[in-house]
């Protein structure tokens, strides 16, 4: 299944997964639009559906497979796929605006990361669940710390059991499926990538119970039965919350910087710049 | 009343120029097949109770030739003992198998999904010719349709 090695699976790709974001995606590895991410990949693909550790030795053979690549490629032809950089502009003009895309594509130019991070969460948009687990696993990812995260990972655990929406046209629907079907699975893809969010926060912290959460819940992964696992995980939530919060007090790290209160004399908004 | 005998056909969905070969070297779990965790090619070929699920893989259709496959010492893992052995699994291996089996037993669902385990003997191919070796050895099991 080429699919799960496509930057449709990859949380670089933040706004699209095997069910989830027809149409372009956009890639914040290589600061790319990528016109057909189903046969779309790179060395430095980062699967959405399982937590880096358990895939590690399949990515491995991935990367080696695509080592003399430096920019995207293509899956199945294995040629290189030239850079398409974002622009707004753009995407007026060729009638591919897409808001989820819009606002990832700013991520560079936002700072502090983290902040722009937790502007996703907060909402039972599917895209936007996907996308905020997605960042947050690549935001781990890239400092190579927990230290950085755990606020991340604490907001996003106050989510994980809620379940995501859909619009119809967010979802990828082939010719013959049934749309439920698919607003299902796509019902999972957030789910995986939020619990592999903790998996892979875990993997980071050194906290077994965190990188084995799927354990917790397995009843109702097992049966991939949404009921049962939304209630497994409404209880398990809290306690991997006071787990979190926990670890990062031992290590004096639980908000030890300034940056988590708001001085009102810091507050100002930017006046749009025209040219910008 | 005549008794009914229900046929269990297995498809694989593939590229026109045959079946994609296995690499018989790359021996792992059915979970770690279904979910790619060590490699693109193990020693499993996918197989699916319906083609309309698996119309992403290829361009040409297949159905395997169970009885022969069997009869030749190979072994089809059903779709309902695959998910029976991918949820024991996934309750009771090691950590790292259970969460491999829990998205395998999704993406097996959802691509109503069997295997074949081939039981070829390898052990005079030259270990760099084994893929090669296996593209002429699987295709007499399918018949393209």
């Amino acid at each position: 299944m080429l699919s799960l090695f496509s930057c449709r699976n990859c949380v670089q790709n933040c706004v699209q997964s095997l069910n989830i974001g027809p149409g372009n995606g956009y890639c914040l590895q290589h600061h790319s639009i990528i016109d057909e991410p189903e046969r779309t990949t790179c060395k430095y693909l980062h699967r959405k559906d399982l937590p880096l550790f358990a895939v590690d030795e399949g990515l491995r053979e991935h990367a080696s497979e695509y080592a003399l690549f430096s920019e995207l490629a293509t899956l199945d032809t294995q040629e290189k796929i030239a850079r398409k950089s974002y622009s707004e502009k753009y995407t007026w003009d060729n009638g591919s605006y897409d808001p989820v895309t819009q606002a990832a594509a700013q991520y560079f130019k936002i700072k502090p990361a983290w902040g722009f991070i937790q502007s996703f969460s907060g909402g039972l948009d599917g895209r936007r669940s996907l996308a905020h687990a997605s960042l947050i696993r690549r935001y781990l990812q890239h400092c190579g710390t927990w230290v950085s995260s755990y606020r991340l990972i604490l907001g996003m655990l106050q989510e994980i059991d809620s379940a995501a929406y859909f619009r119809r046209d967010d979802l990828v629907i082939p010719i013959g499926v049934d749309v439920e079907g698919v607003e299902e699975e796509a019902r999972w893809d957030v789910l995986f990538c939020r619990l592999s969010s903790l998996q892979e926060y875990g993997w980071h912290a050194g906290v077994e119970e965190l990188m084995w959460a799927s354990d917790t819940v397995k009843d109702g992964l097992i049966e991939l039965n949404w009921k049962l696992l939304s209630a497994e995980l409404g209880k398990a939530k809290r306690v991997w919350t006071e787990v979190v919060i926990e670890h990062a007090k031992n290590q004096r790290a639980f908000f030890v910087s300034k940056s988590d209160s708001v001085d009102p004399d810091e507050l100002y908004e930017d006046e749009p710049d025209p040219d910008d | 009343m005549a008794k009914q005998t229900i046929v269990i056909i297995y498809y694989r969905r593939d590229e026109k120029d045959g079946i994609s070969p296995p690499d018989l070297t790359k021996i792992c779990s059915p979970a770690e097949h279904i979910v790619k965790a060590r490699d693109k090619r193990t020693q499993y070929t996918g197989l699916s109770l319906d083609l309309a699920s698996v119309e992403e893989f290829g361009t040409t259709d297949y159905r395997l030739e169970m009885d022969k496959t069997r009869e030749e010492g190979h072994t089809v893992v059903e779709h309902v003992p695959l998910i029976d052995e991918l949820q024991r699994i996934a309750k009771s291996e090691d950590k790292a198998s259970r969460i491999r089996a829990i998205q395998a037993i999704r993406y097996a669902r959802k691509r109503k999904e069997g295997l074949v385990s081939w039981k070829f003997d390898i052990s005079r191919v030259k270990r760099k010719n084994v893929i090669r070796w296996a593209k002429g050895k699987v295709q007499v099991y399918f018949v393209r349709i």
